[in-house]
């Protein structure tokens, strides 16, 4: 990587402690093949048994507080452990529990909820999904209609979540629901579901690579205790807010993309790509040296000179694009192949049980049209920006 | 530590951003262009006595023997002074194959007076209609019993019409050497431009050009590699340069779209065009990632060890340059075009910035070559 020359002895240290680590107990079957780099999230299975393997040091939750069961790893070993699992394809851990509702949690939660859920986290007991989006409630999150009426001892939950990742996977849900009719500010709660309480049905949603993802999550009548907000009634745009925010030190996309870039590499070099292909190569090449650095200096290091114009929304743009880009170099450089792709029967676009079979290559071009959209549109992200720089040079 | 400037680098930052402020600003800058003043001497002697001409020359050379990150850092604090001076390319060519070259007496005196604020250097070494990088060297040299004769055209030298002595790369057969040349000598003739954002080139012809044995400076290593990484050393400081230009167009753009109405409101007011300062933002964030990561990779590695991520970081610093310098332009509408708003200089000094030093054509093929990319060229599809 290309900053290891600059590294400190105890940081070379911990780099080859987690080179070790990963060449020793994350076996084949774990690393990503071809057809995983289909999407982001990847095969759930697999996904959990990574984080089996990262348990025992508690790499997991290497970003938590150490009171609360993290490694206590210093920003940049967080970062060269992130940094190096991407790169040697460690699957990618699901940050729905462990990055969003853990450190939500450990922020909003009375001493109650956090003894019975956050060691539930750590232990891979509770695998969550996030219930934010709505029809009506896209980048405009504060939209949101799902009503938890507040019926004597409970709530009463009606409304339904969209694009909710992981919903078929998943025991738990944290939603942002109404608790108020009005549009005020106080109208709006998080609460925590079992996916097993009556009345919540999972519908999946199938995407235009074929990959089933992303669910409906309807509510009917669905009741919760008040011991199930999160934070008081009436905050959940501030306990969103923060989950929404704290994705800083939790993600490393460096490793990851450099992987993904190297094998457009090795392909192109196979099939005797063109110099103007090289071109885009060397173009690419040097955007990604930019993200990592970036990354790396800004979000995990911070050096000071960072967040005053909103780090993690320019990191959320940049890394979003630059995976669109490696995607279509992939796709330039297959040519006519990739019409030839078909599901089976060969002469038909949907199979007999309607599914669509697209190897993961040709899926990831389509599937990472989302990265621009999901986690914040990066027209959001770009208002987010401007918001930041108009507080910062006032 | 990684990427992290340390106190003294702040400290030089704050005192070189002063420095500029204090001694620069539009109308005097285009007042000495209209009288057509080369350089102001007594702002270079300034610069000499500050000692930054000497920041990474040897100690025993009589130079601070400090980090190349330093100059890094001194040249995108002074970008957006628009000097005339040529502080990039005297340190980062000039000061360097100084630097580099073992000791003797034309060297030495040379060095001394260079290091003063006495003497300008310029290196004569590209040819060709283009004068780029790309050019064989056809100026030859001819060995006689007292020393050399030089023949031949360069184009393109940078500060050429500002030079004391010129540093001409030369070849013969088999052989291949820089020779420490008067700007005076008899058969030498100099033609200075200046360019469009008011720096310094010539051509110069050398005919029959007599030097000296001593004249031709020697190296520990091949000379071409000393070249290269005055080269390399260039490049950083033009993208650090261009950094600190791009830097200062961002807050002035913004400030003139918080001043300036149209329909009732601000043009801030516009989420088109907020959404373009954003696009400026982060393409400012890029190329003072590329330039921090070239810099300090530069101080671990010497610029010939860094040579693609210094590569890289031209190549990002000039397309943020052209990006932010041509928008800045579009979003102070017609006001940007006049000769009166800096605006317009500081396009034309990020233009230069690009060309000079190899533009992103050539850092890219350089880039390529670094990192053994192939060159298929005929599996190039024949297009329309």
């Amino acid at each position: 990587m290309q900053f290891e020359s600059a590294l400190s002895d105890p940081d070379r240290l911990f780099l080859a402690e987690v080179r070790a680590f990963i060449d020793g107990e994350l076996d084949a079957a774990l690393i990503e093949a071809d057809d995983d780099q289909r999407a982001f999230f990847g095969d759930f299975a697999r996904s959990n048994r990574c984080v089996e393997k990262l348990r025992p040091r508690r790499w997991h939750v290497a970003h938590w507080p150490k009171a609360y069961g993290g490694a206590g790893l210093n920003a940049l070993q967080n970062y060269l452990l992130l940094y190096e699992q991407g790169l040697r394809g460690a699957p990618f851990v699901r940050p729905l529990g462990l990055n969003y509702v853990g450190p939500t949690v450990i922020k909003f939660g009375s001493e109650a909820q956090k003894a019975a859920l956050l060691p539930r986290i750590i232990n891979g007991d509770d695998h969550w999904c996030q219930g934010f989006s709505e029809t009506g409630a896209g980048s405009d999150l504060a939209n949101v209609a799902t009503f938890a009426e507040r019926r004597g001892d409970a709530y009463v939950i009606n409304g339904a979540k969209i694009w909710t990742t992981d919903a078929q996977h998943a025991n738990k849900i944290f939603c942002l629901v109404r608790t108020r009719r009005e549009n005020t500010k106080d109208a709006l709660s998080f609460v925590l579901v079992d996916m097993d309480s009556p009345g919540i049905t999972v519908a999946p949603i199938r995407l235009l690579a074929g990959d089933h993802e992303l669910n409906q999550v309807l509510f009917d009548d669905v009741e919760i205790a008040p011991e199930q907000l999160l934070g008081p009634e009436g905050d959940g745009w501030a306990v969103s807010k923060y989950l929404l925010e704290i994705e800083r030190g939790a993600f490393v996309f460096g490793g990851r993309l450099r992987r993904r870039l190297a094998r457009v590499i090795t392909a192109a070099k196979e099939q005797q790509a063109s110099s103007r292909f090289w071109d885009n190569v060397a173009r690419l090449d040097i955007d990604l040296m930019a993200y990592e650095c970036t990354e790396l200096r800004l979000e995990h290091l911070d050096n000071g000179r960072g967040d005053a114009l909103g780090t993690a929304n320019m990191i959320k743009i940049e890394w979003s694009e630059i995976v669109q880009r490696i995607d279509e170099l992939t796709l330039m450089l297959a040519g006519p192949r990739a019409l030839y792709a078909s599901p089976t029967p060969r002469d038909q676009v949907y199979g007999a049980n309607g599914e669509i079979d697209m190897p993961g290559w040709l899926a990831s071009y389509f599937n990472n049209r989302a990265a621009t959209i999901c986690g914040g549109s990066n027209e959001i992200q770009r208002n987010l920006i401007y918001r930041n720089l108009r507080r910062t040079w006032r | 530590m990684i990427l992290v400037d340390t106190p003294e680098h702040d400290a030089l930052r704050v005192h070189a951003t002063r420095f500029a402020s204090d001694r620069y600003d539009l109308s005097q800058h285009r007042e000495r262009l209209e009288a057509g003043v080369p350089v102001i001497r007594q702002t270079w002697l300034e610069i000499a006595d500050l000692g930054w001409l000497g920041t990474t020359i040897d100690e025993n050379n009589g130079g601070l023997g400090l980090a190349y990150s330093f100059l890094s850092v001194l040249a995108e604090a002074l970008g957006p002074a628009l000097m005339n001076e040529p502080f990039t390319s005297q340190v980062a060519i000039a000061g360097h194959l100084l630097n580099q070259a073992q000791p003797s007496e034309p060297r030495n005196t040379v060095l001394d007076r260079w290091l003063a604020g006495t003497g300008f250097v310029a290196l004569a070494h590209h040819e060709g209609r283009r004068g780029s990088a790309g050019s064989a060297i056809a100026t030859t040299f001819e060995t006689t019993a007292s020393g050399f004769v030089l023949s031949g055209r360069k184009t393109a030298v940078i500060d050429g019409a500002l030079a004391d002595h010129l540093i001409v790369a030369v070849a013969a057969p088999n052989d291949f050497g820089l020779f420490l040349v008067a700007t005076g000598s008899s058969g030498l003739r100099i033609d200075g431009y200046r360019t469009f954002d008011g720096r310094h080139i010539a051509d110069v012809e050398f005919n029959g050009v007599r030097i000296r044995q001593d004249a031709r400076l020697l190296f520990a290593l091949p000379p071409m590699d000393v070249v290269d990484e005055c080269w390399s050393l260039y490049a950083l400081l033009l993208a650090s340069e261009s950094l600190g230009i791009v830097q200062a167009l961002l807050r002035l753009t913004h400030d003139y779209m918080m001043e300036r109405e149209q329909f009732g409101q601000k043009i801030a007011d516009f989420q088109a065009l907020q959404h373009r300062l954003v696009d400026m933002v982060l393409a400012t964030t890029r190329a003072e990632s590329m330039v921090e990561l070239a810099r300090y990779q530069c101080d671990e590695l010497g610029p010939a060890g860094a040579a693609a991520a210094i590569a890289a970081a031209k190549v990002t610093a000039g397309t943020t340059a052209a990006f932010v310098g041509q928008q800045s332009v579009q979003l102070h509408g017609a006001i940007g075009m006049t000769d009166e708003s800096i605006v317009g200089h500081y396009l034309k000094r990020l233009t230069a910035n690009e060309i000079l030093g190899g533009n992103t054509d050539e850092q890219l093929t350089r880039f390529t070559r670094l990192r053994e990319y192939p060159k298929n060229s005929e599996n190039d599809c024949a297009g329309n």
